[in-house]
């Protein structure tokens, strides 16, 4: 068999449903090089899968952005090491 | 995406287990802004917070000699807290939440291994900073059943690592993998038709 055509024929193809399946493992950069393969093959061809993944990476800034909170008042510490004190030389 | 493990700073341990008081201020000092804030969000109430991490220090100080030393000081210390933050968010929570059922259905669905509806990008302006649309992200994090709200805490939130969040909930790698895709699927789709009809 021609070289071209085996690499062809051995070449990892995935669905939609499968680049789903692995999204969080590539935005994790936990997939294994073949499959990245095959994943970013799909991707470049599939419009649908494009924006599902934009869909999906805006998802997760959304809930990094919604999730701000003020910071920590300037007496935290002190009164957390108060407390502590307290706390532990009771125990004494 | 940053690392929360990348900016860990090492401590004392020897020191620790020995009392060492100047040892526990250190830990304090420099754990306290970042463990408020991480409860902050977890329980949505400052006083709430604030006891819950002083609660957590107590405990990591009378258990210091618990700690083996197979996980980050910190994440063991993050796990004491995230215990404690469970059981008064059980309590107190505002919202309904969702069941696994409900989990099921808010996943996308295929038909012979394709979408079976179409999507478009959405529009580069949802990422501006606008408060209607933060809260309607918040209450949709709130509706999660307790064990996906975690998991998007802790590693889309906190941005700790996939191997800490497994620490952290006694899970494999792979199992924080599957459980977030699917509180994030869920998300998308609570925000997708609001997102899609412009109305925030």
């Amino acid at each position: 068999m021609k070289q071209w055509l085996q690499k062809w024929l051995g070449r990892k193809r995935l669905t939609c449903e499968e680049v789903n399946r692995f999204l969080a493992a590539y935005l994790d950069g936990a997939l294994d090089a073949r499959t990245q393969t095959a994943f970013e093959a799909h991707l470049q061809a599939c419009s649908d899968c494009q924006a599902y993944l934009d869909q999906y990476r805006k998802t997760v800034e959304l809930a990094r952005r919604a999730a701000k909170v003020p910071e920590p008042p300037p007496e935290l510490i002190e009164h957390t090491l108060a407390f502590l004190r307290a706390r532990l030389s009771q125990q004494k | 995406m940053p690392e929360f493990s990348d900016t860990q700073p090492t401590y004392d341990l020897e020191a620790l287990k020995h009392g060492d008081p100047a040892a526990f201020e250190a830990l304090v000092r420099a754990e306290s802004p970042r463990l408020f804030r991480f409860l902050l969000r977890f329980l949505e109430d400052e006083e709430d917070a604030r006891n819950v991490m002083q609660e957590a220090f107590l405990q990591a100080f009378q258990r210091i000699d618990t700690f083996q030393g197979d996980a980050r000081l910190t994440t063991w210390l993050y796990g004491i807290a995230l215990n404690q933050a469970r059981v008064l968010w059980r309590k107190n929570r505002r919202y309904e939440t969702m069941d696994e059922a409900d989990l099921d259905r808010l996943q996308p669905s295929f038909s012979r291994g394709m979408y079976a509806q179409r999507h478009r990008p959405w529009p580069p302006d949802v990422l501006a900073e606008r408060e209607d649309l933060r809260q309607l992200v918040r209450e949709a994090i709130d509706r999660l059943p307790d064990n996906y709200r975690e998991v998007i805490l802790l590693r889309d939130i906190e941005e700790f690592s996939t191997e800490e969040v497994a620490r952290l909930l006694g899970l494999s790698e792979g199992a924080v993998r599957v459980r977030l895709h699917r509180a994030r699927q869920a998300l998308r789709a609570l925000l997708s038709p609001h997102i899609e009809k412009g109305d925030v």
